[in-house]
Parts: C-alpha cells; structure tokens; sequence
C-alpha cells in the first residue's frame, strides 16, 4: 500500500485510465529451491514485518505449521518427501502470491479500488475497500488470498509494497539467511536463475528450469525448480 | 573451529557428520551454499536422519546413531590402504614417522595400562620412545613396526567396508562413494572442510569421534589450508567465550589448567604441566605457560600475588575431584550440595535424566536462578500437569528468581564459532528489575566480603584481597572487564634478547600474549584474549571487512583468538620450503626474510623454512598427532564401542570381550549402571535433536517462534509406524527406561530402519525445545529419556544414542 497512485497500472472495477506520466521497473521476487532449507525465516520476518501474528496451532504429523496460508500468514512453507529410482528428496517450497501479470483476483474483484496491480508488477489488496465477497479467493489460480474471519476482509503477501516503494527488499528476502529468495528487476532475477539452472543441471538435475508461467502472463514471484517438468 | 565460517566458501567438498548446520546454524550455513554456487563445492552429509542439511546435498548416507567411529574407521582405513592421503604433507607435518613405546598394546578393544575396577588406563605406554638426547626417535622409511604409521595401518584395517556397514547399517556403496569424495581432497590444491556439532559430541566417545576426524584432515593435509580444518559449529553465539573462560572447572581461562591437590606449590605445578621439548628446534610453546598463568594470578590478586608467596597460588582453589555437571548433579543428588547458583541455565531441562536432576533440586535447601526468563528449572517444584508432576509439599528447596538483561540489553561481546570476538551494543533496557549478570555477581561479592571482613570466617584472604579496581565497584563495565582480560604491564616490559629496549611501557595495555612476563610485570585475565584490548583500543568493535586475500580473510573486522590469528596452523598451508599448496588459496607464504601473507602467521615470524620448525606449535614434537600419546582417556586411536544403551548385545569389534563393549573408560556413577536399558525392553534407537525454529529452551517462550513449530513431536520411519500401527499425527508415548515423553507422530521417508549386524534397527528422532513453561503447546521435557553418561574426557552426556519403546499414547 506504500506506492504511490503514479504507480498504479490496474485497479479492480475500475474503468478510468492508469496514470502514464512514468515507468517502473518490473521487479520479481526470485525463490531458488535449490538452495533453501525450509528454516521458516520467511514466515517469521513476514509476521514481523507486516506485524500479524497467527495462532498458535497444533502439530499435524509434518513440519509445515501454520498448516495453510491464512489471514495472518501471508506465506508458509510446504514440506515433501518424494522417493524417486530409490533417491529421496526433501522437496520444500515457499508458498504466497505470484504477483500475476494478468491477475486473475484483480479480474474477478467487483469493489473499485480493492486490489491494485502496480507498474512493478506487484498486486495488492486494499482492504479498505474490500467488500469480502471472496470473489478473489475463486480468481486466483493458486489458491492463496484468505477471508479473516474477524473483519471479513481479503488478506494475502504485499510482496512488501511499502518496503519496495522505497528500495527495499521484501522482509522474506531479506531474512533468509541462505539467499534462497533474491529480488530485483524481473530481468536481473531471470539472468540470476539460469545460472541456478545450469549449476543444477551440471549437478544432475537435467530437468531443472525456471518458473515463470505465461497462462497468467508470467509472475513476479518466480521459482528456480530441481524438476520444472 | 580451526578455521571461521567465511572459509567455508573456499571448500571444494563439505563434509557434513555429526551436526546439521542448515538446521541448526541456518545463517554461517550460507557459506556451504556460497562454496557450491561459487565453487562448484560439492556438499554430502552422512546422519541418522535425512535432515534439512541433506535436503540441499549433493549425497547423503545414513549411519546408525552412536556409529561414528566405525565410519570414520572405515574412511581411515580407505584413505591409508589406497595411500589416499597428501603424502609430503604427512611426512612432515604429522607424527606418522615417530615410534611408540615398544609396551603399547591393544588387545581385543582394550589399550595398554587398563584398570577394570577404576575403569581408566595407566597411559605410560602411550608414548614415543625417546632417544639418549631426550627427543622422540623416528623412522624416516616408516617400516619400524613401532612407527606411527604401520600402528595406525593396523589398527584401521580392521575397519573394512564389510565392517562399516555390518556397524553402522551405511549400505557399503554409499560408504565407498562417500570415501572416493573424501579421498579426492588428498590433493594438495583441494580441500575439505569438515563441519560438526553436538552430534559427535554427545556420545560416550563424542571427543574420539572428532579425534577421527583429525586423524583424516591430517592425513588428507587439509589442516591449515582455506576451506580446510576441524570446524566445530557452536550453538548459542556466545558459547565460544564462555568455553574460552572456563566453562569446564577443570579450566581456568584461556584452558589453562587448574591446580590439584597433588599440586601443593607453583613450581611443582609448573613443572607437571609445562609441555615437554619432544624434538630439536620445535617452538613447543606451550613452554611459556608460568607467564600465562602467573600473569592471570596478577590480573586476579595484584600485590597480593608476588614472588615470596609463588604469586598467590595458595589463592587458588584447588580441584579435589570431579566437578563436571554430571558430576555436580549427583553430588547433589546424594545430598552432598546445599545451595546452587544456577546463572543462565536450565539444568532440569538439559541436563540427562530429568528425574535424576528433579530429585537432586529437591535435596537442595536453597537455589537461585538469574536467567531472564522464568525457566522450567526455576518451577521444578511446582506441578504442571502430566508434564512435571511433582508434590511441593515435599520439596523443602527454597527457590529465589532475579531476574537478568538479556544480551541484546547489555553491552559485551560475542565471541563466534571461527574464535572471532566481536564488540557489541546495548539496544534496550532491560523490562522491570532485571539487572545485569555483572551487577548481581558483583553485589553478591562485595556482600560477601563485607561479611568476611564483620564476621571472619575460614580463609578470607583469597576474597579480600581479589583485585576490584572498577570505577563502580557493584556495575563493572564491560569495557573494564575486556581491558582486564586483555592484561596490562605493570613495569616496563623489556625484549628478552635486549634488556634495554623497552616494548611496552608501564601501565600501557599489551599487544600480545608474547608480552606476557613470569616475573609479575604483567596482568592477564585471560591469555589467549591479549590484544583484543591494545593501547589501539577496542579491537573487538571493529567493523571493517574489507577482503584483499578475496578468501573473506577480513583481518581487521572484530578481533580472533590467538593475536587475530584467522586460521590455526596456517604454517601447514605452505609446503616445506614455504610456498602454499594451493596458489590461488595462499593464506601464508615465506617471503625470504619473513613468514607472511593473507592471516598472521601460526609460526615464529622469522622461522627460516631450513630451520625446519614445524607448524604444530603448541605440542612439544613440532608436528601434528595422528597417535595422540596420553590426551585422550579411552586410547591413542579412536576405537568404536557401542553407546552404553546399544540395540547390540556386543560391540561386533569385539564381540568375545564385553569389557569392549563401550567406553571402557567412561565414567558411570553408582545407580546409573541400573538405569541403563536393553534392547528386550527398549528395543529402538532414541535420539534428540534441535530445529531450526527454536533454540534450546529459550524459544519456546517467543510467540512468533511457537507459531511456526508449535508442539512437541516425534519422528519415526515407515517402516516402524506401520509395524506398531502408527498413522501421522497419532499421539505417541516413547519410554526409556527412565521415563516417558508424549509427542505428535511424523512418520516420514526420511528415517530409514538400518540393517546393523545382521538385524533391522530402527530410530526414533525426539526434537528437544518443549517444556511446561512457554507459548508453545506445554510439553515433556526430553531429557526424562536420556541416560546420565558423559564422554570420557569431557563428561558430555550422551544425548545422541540411547534405547527407547515407541506405542500410541
């Protein structure tokens, strides 16, 4: 919620143009599966940050915890175990929103003004007007905006718009203590990750690659993956 | 660590065992990654468990927990009958050549000198054998059947690959593979660094587990080089400065040792513990320890310490037996102890057996806890539920909280796992009452003497006349306290070779521990720390990383001990004639007049490379031990044994002797023998751990942190959840034979059951980190499962390896 309204490229039932006096950069938030470790820092830094705090829950037989992406917990990560030709991996995976370039929330949202697509290509909510008709939650492809039950709005990652507004990285990025989650312009993040790609495939993995998928017109949270097929 | 955790970006292989950095040193463990996105570094890890470490790996292998020595047996063993090793490297720089002492023995498990009652060995036989000179005598050719070599050629070549398998249940390919990636690292230009942690240290032979891997390191001649070394990953960030000012009471600062009774003055106990020259023209600087010490009694007493009363020695306690914590927790036990000062601490939580310690609490009449948070310890009298069921009725121990600032509201310093001191800066108050640990030390001893000085009472004088010259005598700064460690000159200190030049003025701060004096001129709390505080100023608070070695050398960020030394035996990262191994990795070099390069150089400065010093300094030989003559208490070579609790009725080294069956010279207290389980009853293979979310106990009382692991669980295989009806997320119950824990179950691929001797062995992970006090879900205390059992030299409990049942709760 932190760039300003020059910034904006898209807004929900909106039908008055953008502004188009300046440009951005688009950036993208890079998450290398390759080299993270499924610490949690992401999470911890997220609540830190954007000061939420989730309940306390239970353990459910696993590691994730909080279980699923909720009011409070804009991201979590998923944990799985795949045994493949008799070689185990320990698969583990940052869960939030893409940050689509064609956003299917923002399409599906009916309250003027409630989901903002900026020039950076990040996509966010503003609850103040939000109507929590969940309309969002059945637009989105990936299954990750979240109604809080308390003030029925719509909740999900800002890709820390306020932080990046002013050259910050988002707080994910900036806590994880392995450089798993790089961020930068879209461009840089896609150079950056063939290199991941090649020292993946040079390590075995020949079918590593980058995720960036086009049904949405690519994203801005994109992953580097041991299997992209 | 021999080395820092920058340095591990300069590895070509990471060798992960006996510790799971990405767990649980998530920040220094970028330096793995570092080294495999910038190096092509190739990283394996070898656990009981499939851990987050091994989630990144480029291979990883599972061993049965408490098996380490079998494995490291085996690479030993491979490295030396492929002649896989630096050779030049070892035959100058390790005691491979030296011969032994022609009584040493070893007899099915057992060394030379052993005393079954005392359980410990006479280790008179463990020695070189000495020329007419006085110098060890060695054999060049390395054919004397007495020689280092052909001892430690035999005694590894019962480690076969068949043998390492049938132990440690490692599927024999996995175990060569992992070799061959070892082995690769002989090469002179290529290293290997070696990361552990409390999974080797844990264990009845936890310090043998990492004598093995000196043994390797040498053999492979990575010790010295960048990316090379012994690197032990300490746990909490400052554990490094409180090891390094005696944590253990058999040291006093800077791991001087402590006087005995069989020590009655300074010059017999000089004497006892100065290192002995074992060749001719080697530092063995070791010799300089009356400077050290005498100069600690300085900082400690001052003009009460002089050279008619041996520098105050009778000031020093002497130690009269053991006084490690398990040992303290029995004597306490047995009703031998009536009060405790437990100071950042949190015994009932992580010291073995619960019920031991609970009921040791329970015979004290007082206790007081300075923590800054209300721990488990500080409520072991109050009842929690099914999780600390006690009656206070019973309890007489009167139990006093104060509360303390945690680190982040004083100012002090860190000192990190590479030996780096680092200055930090308050930045907060501290909430209510809380005070600093210094303030109430400091108040409890100016009452103290206070009292002594009213009262009288027995032996004041060491009290009264203890050195307290701080500005505000109850608020010792920390800048006063680091100043003191550092020492000072109290008269001019002048060059040993030329009494008239004069190197450091009276009253001035000292440079180096090379300043130190015996003859009561110096002060120095803590020698190794000397320099850390110089006329320069605060070293420690130095924040300059600029890198000209480009190997994250940063010689002038913080300040390293010893005299910002980066990386110890950095001689051995040049060859004979003082050119580096590997050019592109060069840490010191000799450069015609003087040894230099990217650190300071661990060798006299103008130590020509003809004048053939070597670059183990600190032992009397000049060289690296691969026989560690009487250091250890189990043997010279590391042997496997069995853990005290073992699924194996014998050690299948030595199946015929159960005297072999474990540590033949671990230390077992009477009462503890019959708490040991066997495998009848307890059938599996417990073992605990930490995660990544949590840090011991402490965070269990953060909220954002129960958040993202918020209760107690345990980890078992498929295989075994099947077979006891196990589904993930059931409630489990998991016994030892001291007690039981209850936990979520996560039934994962990850812990495979091992085929060990011929039977399926399967493990139970316990993650330690619940309790009865905090913002998590209230949990069990896992210690109520764990077996009171140290190491044999260091008394560390045994918390890796120990027989447990597993049922649905």
């Amino acid at each position: 919620m932190g760039l300003q309204s020059l910034d904006i490229k898209q807004r929900s039932a909106t039908t008055t143009p953008a502004p188009q006096a300046r440009q951005t950069i688009e950036i993208a938030k890079l998450i290398d599966v390759s080299t993270c470790i499924g610490c949690k820092a992401c999470q911890v830094a997220c609540m830190e940050w954007n000061d939420v705090r989730d309940e306390v829950g239970s353990n459910h037989g696993v590691y994730d915890n909080p279980m699923h992406l909720t009011d409070k917990s804009w991201t979590v990560m998923r944990y799985s175990e795949v045994e493949q030709n008799g070689k185990l991996e320990w698969l583990i995976r940052k869960d939030g929103c893409m940050h689509c370039s064609d956003p299917g929330c923002l399409k599906a949202c009916p309250a003027p003004g409630a989901i903002i697509q900026y020039s950076n290509g990040i996509v966010d909510f503003h609850q103040e007007n939000c109507i929590g008709c969940g309309y969002c939650v059945t637009g989105c492809p990936f299954n990750v905006p979240r109604i809080s039950h308390k003030d029925s709005k719509a909740y999900k990652c800002t890709l820390c718009s306020d932080r990046v507004a002013v050259n910050q990285a988002p707080a994910c990025a900036k806590a994880c203590p392995t450089g798993a989650i790089q961020f930068g312009s879209k461009e840089d993040m896609k150079d950056y990750a063939a290199k991941r790609v090649s020292d993946l495939k040079e390590r075995g993995y020949a079918n590593a690659g980058l995720y960036d998928p086009q049904g949405v017109g690519g994203t801005h949270v994109m992953y580097v993956l041991h299997h992209a097929d | 660590m021999t080395n820092h955790w920058v340095d591990i970006k300069n590895a070509d292989l990471i060798f992960v065992m006996g510790g799971n950095p990405a767990e649980a040193h998530p920040c220094g463990f970028k330096w793995a990654i570092e080294a495999k996105k910038n190096r092509k570094a190739r990283l394996v890890v070898v656990d009981p468990r499939f851990n987050r470490t091994a989630s990144v790996a480029d291979f990883y292998a599972p061993l049965r927990s408490g098996s380490d020595i079998a494995f490291l047996g085996g690479v030993i063993n491979y490295l030396v009958s492929n002649e896989k090793i630096h050779h030049d490297y070892v035959k100058a720089y390790t005691n491979a050549s030296f011969l032994i002492n022609e009584g040493f023995t070893f007899d099915d498990g057992i060394f030379s000198g052993f005393n079954e009652a005392k359980r410990s060995y006479d280790k008179t036989t463990w020695s070189y054998q000495l020329g007419p000179d006085g110098f060890a005598k060695v054999d060049e050719t390395w054919q004397d059947p007495n020689c280092v070599w052909q001892l430690l050629k035999k005694h590894y070549s019962r480690y076969t690959p068949e043998m390492v398998s049938k132990i440690c249940g490692t599927p024999k390919d996995a175990f060569l593979k992992i070799c061959e990636y070892i082995a690769e690292t002989a090469a002179p230009n290529k290293t290997m660094t070696n990361l552990y942690a409390l999974g080797w240290t844990e264990h009845s032979v936890g310090s043998q587990n990492i004598r093995c891997m000196a043994i390797i390191q040498l053999l492979l001649g990575n010790m010295g080089m960048a990316g090379g070394g012994i690197n032990a990953l300490r746990g909490h960030a400052n554990v490094q400065g409180i090891t390094d000012f005696a944590l253990y009471a058999q040291n006093l600062p800077g791991y001087l040792a402590v006087p005995s009774e069989a020590e009655p003055d300074l010059k017999t106990f000089l004497e006892k513990k100065t290192p002995k020259l074992l060749r001719p023209g080697q530092m063995n600087y070791g010799q300089n320890l009356s400077k050290w010490y005498v100069s600690l009694h300085k900082a400690w007493w001052g003009d009460a310490a002089n050279k008619d009363n041996g520098f105050a020695y009778d000031f020093m306690p002497k130690l009269a037996g053991a006084s490690d914590v398990l040992s303290i927790f029995d004597q306490m036990y047995q009703g031998k102890i009536n009060g405790f000062l437990c100071q950042g601490f949190n015994p009932l939580a992580s010291v073995a057996n619960k019920k031991k310690v609970g009921d040791a609490l329970a015979r004290l009449k007082w206790m007081v806890v300075m923590d800054p948070l209300a721990t488990d310890t500080s409520e072991f009298w109050k009842p929690h539920g099914e999780f600390n069921e006690v009656d206070p009725g019973k309890i007489p121990t009167e139990v006093f909280r104060l509360p303390t600032t945690l680190f982040a509201e004083t100012t002090g310093s860190f000192t990190n796992s590479g030996r780096v001191i680092q200055w930090r800066w308050k930045s907060a108050d501290g909430p209510g009452d809380a005070k600093d640990d210094t303030e109430i030390m400091a108040s409890l001893f100016l009452k103290l003497k206070e009292m002594y000085a009213k009262d009288g009472g027995a032996y004041a004088e060491p009290i009264q006349k203890l050195t307290w010259a701080y500005r505000i005598a109850n608020k010792p700064s920390p800048e006063e306290l680091m100043m003191e460690y550092n020492g000072k000159a109290l008269a001019d200190v002048t060059d040993l070779k030329d009494p008239t030049k004069v190197l450091v003025k009276a009253g001035d701060q000292l440079p180096s521990f090379a300043m130190l004096r015996d003859d009561g001129s110096t002060t120095c709390g803590n020698w190794i720390y000397c320099g850390v505080w110089s006329q320069a100023g605060n070293l420690s608070a130095r924040r300059d990383n600029s890198d000209p070695s480009g190997l994250g050398q940063t010689l002038n960020w913080g300040f390293a001990w010893p005299v910002n030394r980066r990386i110890l035996y950095n001689r051995a990262s040049a060859d004979v004639s003082g050119k580096p191994w590997d050019p592109k990795r060069a840490v010191l070099r000799w450069t015609g007049t003087a040894w230099g390069g990217n650190d300071i150089p661990d060798m006299r400065p103008d130590a020509a490379p003809d004048q053939n010093v070597m670059p183990f300094i600190m032992t009397g030989e000049g060289v690296g031990r691969l026989f560690s003559l009487g250091l250890m208490n189990e043997g010279p070579f590391p042997e496997h044994y069995e853990p005290f609790e073992s699924p194996l009725d014998n050690n299948p080294m030595h199946p015929n002797n159960p005297k072999a069956r474990s540590n033949p010279a671990a230390r077992v207290f009477k009462g503890d023998m019959e708490a040991f389980g066997t495998a009848k009853d307890f059938p599996y293979v417990g073992t605990t751990y930490r995660l990544t979310e949590h840090f011991h106990y402490w965070t269990k009382q953060s909220l954002v942190n129960a958040v993202v692991q918020p209760e107690q669980f345990v980890e078992i295989g498929e295989e075994l959840a099947k077979e006891k009806g196990i589904r993930v997320g059931d409630r489990v119950k998991v016994r030892s034979n001291r007690g039981f824990i209850k936990g979520v179950a996560v039934v994962t691929k990850r812990i495979k059951a091992l085929e060990v001797d011929g039977r399926k062995v399967h493990t139970v992970g316990i993650p330690i980190h619940y309790g009865f006090k905090g913002a998590t879900k209230p949990g069990y205390l896992t210690n109520t499962l764990t077996p009171f059992v140290g190491d044999a030299n260091t008394q560390t409990p045994e918390y890796k390896a120990f027989l447990v049942n597993i049922e649905k709760a």
